[in-house]
């Protein structure tokens, strides 16, 4: 997803100085810009529609609240993403998603059978879900990355923190993922935990 | 599985669209938000002079307790009679119901603590 690709940040900076200037009203263009990427990072997150837009509500309402601390150093949306990043990481902390766990699937009899087994929307499907199973800095690094459209430098900005730390957490993520794949491809209860 | 592969896996995720009402919802909130009174900042002016008695209070303690110790030592030759020196602090303590204080000091510490600590543990 291009989310930051259709948006002038002229647009961004007159709503907030309206807001700021006591006009709640102009907030709503700043929703309607950026609702649809808010949801849908909020959306890989969770995997749940009605809890990412609650995600994302709490993240626009946090956005309000804060609109004073952009320094307007950097785009607005980096500063929204970042707002964002922040409050969905640290919910998915909080409420880890519920999964098959990686270590419960068991091998397969034969691993040369591991790639014929599911449709390839299947496999696909089980591959965006193990994501969810790895490791917290793994996975938020993986969906950053992804929905920045494989864009270090923004998935950098997001979660603050230097490019070359993402790049690093991104093999290792792929690493871990390539690992457990072919258990996880050959494991028939993924379809019932779907 | 190469990298190839799993870059198109995982960039080809589900867009969703934001339902009719999400805009209205979110901006029903933000008028809440702002029609809220502001928080009640803490009141410093009151409590000022609260604290500003108290640390004076304990400072003359702490001088009156150390001026004592230090006659006491002066005077005192045997263990014995330097315990002699510290029971007239201690029987006054007692007086004030220092025991009762020191042990809800502690229960209180203790609640704060075990909390925090099921807390951390948690994470």
């Amino acid at each position: 997803m291009e989310a930051e690709a259709d948006v002038a940040p002229i647009d961004d900076q007159a709503d907030v100085e309206k807001v700021l200037a006591g006009n709640v009203a102009a907030f709503e263009g700043i929703v309607r810009r950026w609702q649809g990427p808010l949801i849908n990072l909020a959306y890989r997150f969770c995997h749940d529609r009605g809890h990412a837009e609650e995600m994302a509500q709490e993240a626009f309402l946090r956005a309000y609240r804060g609109l004073a601390q952009w320094r307007k150093d950097a785009a607005f949306s980096t500063w929204l993403f970042s707002l964002a990043t922040n409050l969905y990481c640290a919910e998915l902390r909080r409420i880890p998603a519920p999964s098959v766990s990686l270590d419960d699937v068991p091998e397969p009899a034969d691993p040369r059978d591991s790639d014929g087994g599911l449709e390839v929307e299947d496999r696909d499907r089980a591959v965006r879900r193990a994501v969810f199973n790895l490791p917290t800095k793994y996975r938020e690094t993986l969906i950053l990355f992804y929905f920045h459209g494989m864009d270090v430098s923004a998935a950098a900005r997001s979660l603050s923190l230097p490019e070359g730390t993402i790049k690093a957490r991104l093999s290792r993520g792929r690493e871990i993922l390539r690992g457990k794949l072919p258990s996880l491809l050959a494991a028939p209860q993924l379809k019932e935990a779907q | 599985m190469n990298r190839d592969e799993l870059d198109r896996i995982l960039s080809a995720e589900q867009e969703i669209l934001p339902s009719s009402g999400f805009t209205a919802s979110v901006m029903a909130a933000v008028r809440e938000e702002a029609s809220a009174p502001p928080p009640i900042p803490f009141p410093w002016k009151r409590v000022l002079p609260g604290l500003v008695i108290a640390a004076v209070v304990l400072v003359v303690l702490l001088a009156q307790a150390i001026a004592q110790l230090k006659e006491g030592a002066s005077v005192a030759q045997s263990p014995w009679a330097s315990l002699q020196t510290y029971l007239p602090i201690l029987s006054v303590a007692q007086h004030f119901g220092a025991q009762w204080i020191l042990f809800a000091l502690m229960v209180t510490l203790g609640s704060l603590w075990f909390p925090l600590r099921l807390a951390a543990s948690d994470h």
